[in-house]
């Protein structure tokens, strides 16, 4: 037969009137045709049969049975087995735990992160607290506070504006601090490792999250600081701590360092102090929201140094 | 272990055919197997306890009892002689049956590849001639030259083996 396939349509009973009776015209010719027949049927039903052996990777699964006769231990000791068992369960109750703890970040809460060089993100939280986003700070925060707390997660620099609720105590998570408050006004700022956190109004509580005991609980004008050596508390003076958000600035005998410092944070340049002896220059001046170049010029003015700004690049150096 | 390399021929040998074996059983392929698996394991466990000369009758009894094993565990109520062999009734004996598919599989995965992969389309994933023409872009008409193809050449491939006829021509005569 030239179509061997007719046979199998013959046999699945598809063929038309006329074409069944060449077939079976065929197969009436000699033994061997039947036979032919019966090859082909035979074939078709056994390569249908075949199916699970279409993935089947003989080596693979020889090195399989392998590791596991020679893992499994000869006797196990009915004891241990018995605790094993006991383990087992502990095993798969705290990993249970643990997943639907660690799942929270990734299944309903959603991430947003400043881009805008030049603005202040603002997000509003399902409970109305605020939360102002400074140049590339990023944070992770639900659709829902669901349990007894509200849980959110930070990186960079932030303040926040909390609505007050006593029965469900708002807990920021920074990299290595967790700040913890019930209804207040405070910036987190948890860059380059450390978590400053400073107090506007209420009241809050740093804890260190790596050994989980030592905290620092701040009123209003406080500031907690944790970064390499641990965690602590600091006093302040002035509102230049939002001065990112707020472009209010007040400084009074304060170091060109930390002036610099604070003014980084809401221009976000880089810099660099050609002598380090011009960290200590000292400046007493008020800002209110001028731009950066009028800021320098009363810098160099009052400072007696000469600085340079280029693609974002600070440089400060003597006024020669 | 002593006779490490015989049992690992013998898996060579009878692992395809122990799982179609295994899959009457169970009925699943996975399931069957895991079976086989677990009937080498145990073998290889025992190697140097137990001397084997024929391996193809002990290895699917051991897979038949691991399977009814199985079963009773899952499902004691259930009729566990009854296996499922009405796809070919050529096969009195479906260890046999096993055998035969096995081999007949080997020769398909040695068919030309393109008549390979049309033939697997159809008796494989069950495709319609007309859904592996459009799969493939080709017309039907070639589809069913490549499966006559395919048939013609795995028969001519099964007259070479002459023992494999030999366990077949006693079924042939049953349908005429």
């Amino acid at each position: 037969m030239d179509n061997q396939y007719q046979l199998i349509k013959h046999y699945q009973n598809k063929l038309s009137e006329n074409e069944k009776y060449k077939v079976e015209g065929w197969l009436k010719e000699s033994t061997n045709n039947q036979e032919e027949y019966e090859y082909c049927v035979i074939i078709w039903e056994a390569a249908q049969q075949s199916k699970p052996l279409q993935k089947l990777n003989i080596e693979h699964d020889w090195n399989l049975i392998l590791s596991k006769a020679n893992r499994k231990p000869k006797r196990l000791n009915k004891i241990i087995k018995y605790g094993l068992q006991i383990a087992a369960v502990f095993l798969i109750i705290f990993g249970a735990y643990w997943f639907s703890n660690n799942t929270i970040y990734k299944s309903e809460y959603q991430y947003v992160q400043n881009e805008w060089r030049n603005k202040v993100k603002t997000i509003t939280l399902v409970d109305g607290s605020t939360v102002s986003l400074n140049y590339k700070a990023g944070l992770y925060y639900p659709k829902r506070f669901n349990g007894h707390e509200r849980k959110i997660k930070l990186e960079g620099n932030a303040f926040f504006n909390v609505a007050r609720n006593k029965s469900k105590p708002f807990r920021v998570e920074t990299p290595i601090s967790m700040v913890q408050v019930l209804g207040t006004s405070f910036n987190v700022d948890a860059t380059n490792n450390k978590t400053i956190v400073t107090v506007k109004s209420g009241k809050v509580q740093v804890t260190n999250k790596i050994d989980d005991t030592s905290n620092v609980k701040l009123l209003p004008n406080e500031q907690g600081i944790q970064d390499r050596n641990g965690i602590y508390k600091k006093h302040i003076s002035t509102q230049n701590y939002i001065g990112w958000k707020t472009g209010k600035y007040s400084f009074e005998n304060e170091s060109l360092l930390e002036v610099i410092t604070l003014l980084e944070k809401r221009f976000h340049f880089s810099f660099l102090f050609l002598d380090n002896d011009l960290k200590t220059r000292e400046l007493t001046a008020e800002f209110n929201g001028e731009n950066l170049k009028d800021i320098i010029e009363i810098i160099q003015l009052s400072c007696q140094v000469r600085i340079n700004l280029e693609s974002n690049k600070l440089t400060i150096s003597k006024n020669e | 272990m002593t006779n490490y390399s015989s049992i690992s021929s013998a898996f060579k040998n009878h692992y395809p055919s122990l799982i179609l074996y295994a899959v009457k059983w169970v009925k699943d392929e996975d399931l069957a197997k895991d079976l086989v698996q677990a009937v080498f394991v145990k073998l290889l466990e025992k190697s140097e306890r137990i001397m084997i000369i024929d391996y193809r009758p002990y290895l699917y009894k051991s897979v038949r009892n691991q399977c009814i094993e199985h079963l009773r565990k899952n499902s004691p109520k259930d009729n566990i002689e009854d296996i499922d062999h009405s796809t070919i009734a050529y096969f009195s004996d479906p260890i046999e049956q096993s055998e035969f598919e096995a081999y007949v599989f080997g020769l398909i995965d040695k068919l030309p590849p393109a008549t390979k992969r049309i033939f697997k389309l159809n008796r494989f994933d069950g495709l319609s001639n007309q859904e592996i023409a459009d799969h493939l872009q080709i017309s039907k008409r070639t589809v069913e030259l490549q499966i006559s193809n395919a048939l013609k050449l795995l028969r001519k491939e099964l007259f070479k083996s002459s023992d494999k006829i030999h366990n077949l021509s006693q079924f042939l005569y049953l349908l005429f």
